[in-house]
C-alpha cells in the first residue's frame, strides 16, 4: 500500500487556501458581474470576498472549539453518527462537483483557445490522470506543489497590469452604478470563491495550529485582490458593455497585446493559469478522496482512483460550456447555502459544547 | 573453510592460499627466527611495499633472539612489542580477516606452533600524485583533488576541517570485492536522523561488487527509475569540506578518486562552488543566468515545435516572415527536424567523452559545424531550427554538475513528444508532472526540492541569488529535519 502523508505547514495552508479558489471563474467572472452591476462589478467581487474570509475564520473557530478532531469525528460529536454520515456524503458530493466543474471549465477554455485541435475527452482524461498523480500521496505533497505554484499567482496578476495604461478610466465611472446591482451581482461571484471550503477538512493537518486564522485570511486576501484587480482592469480596458457580452473577457484581454516573440499573452496566460487549475482540482480531489476514505474506511489511494474515474465521467456531462454554466448556476447556489448553514450551525453548537465542557 | 588458525603452519598456509584468488603474485617468504621457529611472511606482490616488508619485518625478525620458552605474553605479542618496526600491527586468529587483509595489501606473519598471526600494514603507497582535477577546474580555490588512495583522501579532508567533531566510520561492502567504504561527517553539524538514514542505507547494501562511486550512488536512490541525481560526486576536497560543514556526509570508497556527497538537493546542482568566491552581485548574476539556461533547455525546443506545428498564429508578424522563409522546402516535419539535430548533438557529445581530450573537443566543434552546415545546405533542417537547437545545446554547458546536466538534457525529449501530441497542453502537463515528481522525492529524510518546497525562507539566501557570505555560511535549515526551531 502506498504511504501517504497529510501534514502541512502554515505557509502551505495559506497557499492551498489561496490556490483553491483560482478556477475558471477568473476568466468569466467579469462577464457575469458586469451584466448586473455594470462598471461597478469589481465592487461586487470585492464585497463577496467576505465569503472566503468567513469560511477560513469559521473553520478555524470550529476546530479550535472541538480540539482539532478530524472532520468526521467532529460531525459525529456534534450531530451524531447518522447525520454525520449524511453530512460527509454531502461534502463528498460538493467536492466532487466542484472538481468536475473546474475540470470541465478548464477543458472548455482549452478547446476554445490554444488547443482547438484536441478532442475534449482527451483533455479531460489527461487532466483527471494528473489529478490522481497529484493527490495519491496525500495533502503534504499537494501543499508542496502549492508552494511551487504560488509565484505563478503573482505572474497572473502581472499580465493584466500590462494593460493599466491601455484602458480608459471613464469606463469605470461613475464608480457606483447602483447599490441594487452591486448587491444582486454578489451571489454570482460566489462560485469564483468556492473551493475555499477545503478549510473545513485540512485544519487538523496543520503542523502548527496557532495563527491558522491569520494565514487563512492572508491566503483569501491574495485571491480577493487578484480577482478584484483583474475585473477592474478588464472593465477599464473593455468597458462593461463589451465585457458583459464576452464569454471569457480575461482571455480577450490577454489576447489584445502583441509582445516580442509571441503575438499575444494567451499561451503564457494559459500556461500559468493551467498550473493553478491543476492545483485547484487537486485540492477538490483531495477533499473528496479523504472524505471517501474516512466514510467508507477504504484506503486513501483506492479512493483517489475512484475519485479520478468519477471526476472524469462527471465532467463528460459538463461539456460544452453552456451545459456547464446551466448546471453550475442551478446547483451551486444550493451547495453554497448548505455549506454556509452547516458552518454557521456547527460554529454555534461547537461554541456551546466548548462552553459545556469547560 | 576453518574459521580460526591452528598451530600447524602448513595447514594454515594451505587454507589461506586456497582462499587467495591469485597464485603467481601471492608470495610466501620462509624465515627462521630466534631458536629455529619457522615463520611465513605472506603478501601479494604489487599490493604490498617490498622495501617496507624487508626493512620493517624481515630484517628485525631475522635478528631476533626470541624463544618459545622465554615468551611471557606469547610469541606474537613479543614480536609486535620488541621486534617489528611496522607502525600498524595487530594479532589475529581469524582466517577470514587474514584473507581480506592480504588482498588489501597487508602482510601476514604466520608462526609455527602458534595460533596467532600478525597483520602488518605494508600497503604500497605508490599511488597517483595529488594533481589538479581535470573535470572540476578551480579558478580561485585550491588546485588539489582526491586520488585513488582512501587514506590520502581522508587526510586531505581532515586538513580542511581541523575539528574534533570530524568523524569517520568504516564499512566493508561487496561480497566479491570487499570494498572499503569510509563515511565521514562533522558530528555536531549533521542531523542525527540524516546520519542514521545514511548509515542504514550503507549497511543495507547487498551486492557482489562495488567498483566505483557510481555503483554506490545508485544504492542511495530509493527509486531505481528516478532520473534526478540524489547525490553529488566531487573530486575536490574543498567542495567536500564545504558540504560537510553544511551538514552532509562524504563517502569514500577504496580506489576511487572522488567523494560521494549525500544527501543532495535539487537546487544545489545549479550552485557552482566558485559562486562563493565571487562577489555577491556577480555570483547572483551567474545563478540567474543558470536558471534562465535551465528554462531554455527544457522549454525552448517544445515551444518552438508547438508554435510551428499547432499555433503558428502566435508568431508575431515580423517573426512569421522570417520563420516561413527559413522553412520553405524543408521536407521533414518540425519534430523530426528538431529530434534529428538533437540526436546528432547527443551522439557528438557521447563521442567527445569517449575520445581523448583534444580529439574529443575537435570532434565536437568540427562535427557540430559540419553537421549543422551540411544539414541546412542540404535543405533538411531550417536555419531557425538550427538556431534553436544550438541555443539549447549551449545552455546545457552552463549547468555546473554533469549528472544534472544530463538529466535536464533528457527532460526536453519527453516534453518535445508531449508538445507534439498535445500542443501547449502537453507542455503544461509535462512541466506539472516534473513538479509533482520533484516534490515527492525525498533523500535521506530530506525533501529533494528543499528549500523551495517545503519553503525555508532562511535558506532562500542561497538559491536563485547568492546573498553575502555571512548569511550564506550557516547550516541550511532544510538539512535539519529533526530540529523544528531555528538555532
Amino acid at each position: 500500500m502506498k504511504k501517504y502523508r497529510n501534514e502541512i505547514t502554515r505557509f502551505q495552508y495559506m497557499y492551498i487556501v489561496q490556490g483553491s479558489m483560482i478556477g475558471v471563474g477568473i476568466l468569466s467572472l467579469s462577464s457575469t458581474v458586469c451584466k448586473t452591476a455594470q462598471q461597478s462589478g469589481w465592487i461586487s467581487v470585492l464585497l463577496s470576498g467576505i465569503y472566503p474570509i468567513y469560511v477560513v475564520i469559521s473553520s478555524c473557530l470550529i476546530y479550535k472549539n472541538m480540539d482539532y478532531l478530524n472532520f468526521n469525528k467532529l460531525n459525529q460529536k456534534i450531530y451524531g453518527k447518522v447525520i454525520s454520515y449524511v453530512l460527509s456524503f454531502a461534502f463528498i458530493l460538493y467536492f466532487l462537483s466542484f472538481s468536475a466543474f473546474v475540470i470541465s471549465g478548464f477543458t472548455n477554455v482549452l478547446t476554445f483557445s490554444t488547443t482547438k485541435f484536441l478532442p475534449y475527452y482527451i483533455i479531460l482524461f489527461i487532466t483527471s490522470f494528473i489529478t490522481y498523480l497529484s493527490i495519491n500521496y496525500g495533502l503534504t505533497y499537494i501543499g508542496r506543489v502549492s508552494e511551487i505554484i504560488f509565484p505563478l499567482t503573482i505572474l497572473l496578476l502581472l499580465i493584466p497590469l500590462y494593460f493599466v495604461n491601455r484602458g480608459d478610466i471613464t469606463n469605470l465611472l461613475p464608480l457606483i452604478s447602483s447599490f441594487d446591482g452591486i448587491l444582486k451581482a454578489m451571489p454570482d461571484t460566489l462560485f469564483s470563491y468556492s473551493g475555499v471550503e477545503i478549510c473545513f477538512l485540512i485544519i487538523p493537518f496543520l503542523s502548527k495550529k496557532d495563527k491558522a486564522i491569520k494565514y487563512g485570511i492572508l491566503g483569501s486576501l491574495i485571491t480577493i485582490v487578484l480577482y478584484t484587480l483583474t475585473i477592474l482592469l478588464i472593465i477599464n480596458y473593455c468597458g462593461w458593455k463589451l465585457t458583459s457580452k464576452l464569454q471569457y473577457p480575461f482571455l480577450y484581454l490577454v489576447a489584445g497585446a502583441e509582445i516580442p516573440v509571441l503575438s499575444n499573452f494567451e499561451p503564457i496566460f494559459i500556461f500559468f493559469w493551467g498550473n493553478k487549475i491543476f492545483h485547484t482540482i487537486s485540492v477538490g480531489g483531495f477533499g473528496c478522496s479523504y472524505l471517501l476514505s474516512e466514510l467508507f474506511n477504504i484506503s486513501y489511494n483506492k479512493c483517489s482512483i475512484i475519485l479520478t474515474v468519477l471526476i472524469f465521467f462527471a465532467s463528460l456531462f459538463l461539456i460544452p460550456e453552456y451545459n456547464r454554466s446551466q448546471i453550475v448556476n442551478t446547483v451551486l447556489p444550493y451547495m453554497i447555502i448548505f455549506i454556509f448553514s452547516w458552518s454557521l450551525l456547527t460554529l454555534i453548537i461547537s461554541y456551546i459544547k466548548r462552553g459545556a465542557s469547560k | 573453510m576453518a574459521d580460526m588458525l591452528s598451530t600447524n603452519i602448513s595447514e594454515n598456509f594451505n587454507i589461506i592460499s586456497s582462499n587467495i584468488p591469485s597464485n603467481f603474485n601471492f608470495i610466501k617468504r620462509e624465515i627462521y627466527i630466534g631458536e629455529n621457529i619457522l615463520c611465513y611472511i605472506l603478501y601479494i606482490s604489487g599490493l604490498s611495499d617490498k622495501n617496507d616488508i624487508q626493512e620493517t619485518i624481515i630484517k628485525p625478525l631475522l635478528s631476533s633472539t626470541i624463544s618459545a620458552s622465554d615468551s611471557f605474553e606469547g610469541i606474537s605479542q613479543d614480536l609486535i612489542k620488541k621486534y617489528i618496526y611496522c607502525p600498524e600491527v595487530e594479532a589475529t586468529t581469524s582466517i577470514k580477516k587474514i584473507c581480506t587483509e592480504i588482498l588489501s595489501g597487508k602482510s601476514i606473519i604466520l608462526i609455527d606452533g602458534h595460533i596467532y598471526a600478525i597483520i602488518c600494514n605494508t600497503v604500497s603507497s605508490k599511488y597517483r600524485q595529488i594533481q589538479e582535477s581535470t573535470t572540476e577546474k578551480s579558478i580561485q580555490g585550491s588546485k588539489e583533488s582526491f586520488v585513488e588512495n582512501i587514506d590520502v583522501n581522508i587526510s586531505l579532508l581532515q586538513r580542511k576541517i581541523k575539528s574534533s567533531e570530524f568523524r569517520m566510520e568504516r564499512f566493508t561492502i561487496g561480497e566479491k570485492t570487499n570494498t572499503e567504504i569510509v563515511l565521514t561527517y562533522v558530528n555536531n553539524i549533521i542531523d542525527p536522523k540524516v546520519l542514521e538514514n545514511i548509515r542504514t542505507k550503507i549497511i543495507n547494501i547487498s551486492t557482489p561488487a562495488i567498483l566505483s562511486l557510481g555503483f554506490l550512488e545508485q544504492y542511495f536512490d530509493d527509486n531505481q527509475y528516478n532520473i534526478f541525481p540524489m547525490s553529488k560526486v566531487t573530486e575536490k576536497p574543498d567542495k567536500a569540506a564545504f558540504d560537510l560543514l553544511e551538514g552532509k556526509a562524504a563517502i569514500f570508497i577504496s580506489e576511487s578518486p572522488s567523494a560521494l556527497i549525500v544527501p543532495a538537493t535539487f537546487i544545489e546542482f545549479f550552485q557552482g562552488f566558485e559562486d562563493y568566491s565571487d562577489k555577491t552581485v556577480i555570483a547572483s548574476f551567474s545563478r540567474i543566468l543558470r536558471f534562465i539556461a535551465i528554462i531554455t533547455i527544457i522549454i525552448l525546443e517544445p515551444i518552438y515545435l508547438i508554435l510551428l506545428y499547432y499555433n503558428p498564429e502566435l508568431f508575431p508578424y515580423g517573426l512569421t516572415t522570417v520563420i516561413i522563409s527559413s522553412r520553405q522546402n524543408i521536407p521533414l516535419p518540425p519534430l523530426l527536424e528538431i529530434l534529428a539535430m538533437d540526436l546528432a548533438v547527443e551522439i557528438l557529445r557521447e563521442g567527445g567523452i569517449r575520445l581523448p581530450n583534444p580529439i574529443g573537443t575537435t570532434l565536437a566543434i568540427v562535427g557540430g559545424i559540419v553537421i549543422g552546415d551540411s544539414a541546412t545546405k542540404a535543405g533538411l533542417v531550417s536555419y531557425a531550427t538550427l538556431f534553436i537547437v544550438a541555443i539549447t545545446v549551449i545552455s546545457t554547458f552552463i549547468i555546473p554538475n554533469y549528472q544534472m546536466a544530463l538529466t535536464i538534457r533528457f527532460l526536453r525529449f519527453p516534453l518535445l513528444i508531449l508538445g507534439q501530441l498535445f500542443g501547449f497542453f502537453g507542455l503544461l502537463i509535462g512541466l506539472y508532472l516534473i513538479i509533482i515528481i520533484l516534490v515527492k522525492l525525498e533523500n535521506c529524510g530530506i525533501s529533494y526540492f528543499a528549500p523551495l518546497s517545503p519553503v525555508r525562507f532562511t535558506d532562500m539566501y542561497d538559491v536563485i541569488i547568492r546573498a553575502p557570505l555571512k548569511k550564506v555560511l550557516v547550516q541550511p535549515r532544510s538539512l535539519r529535519p529533526s530540529k523544528k526551531t531555528k538555532k
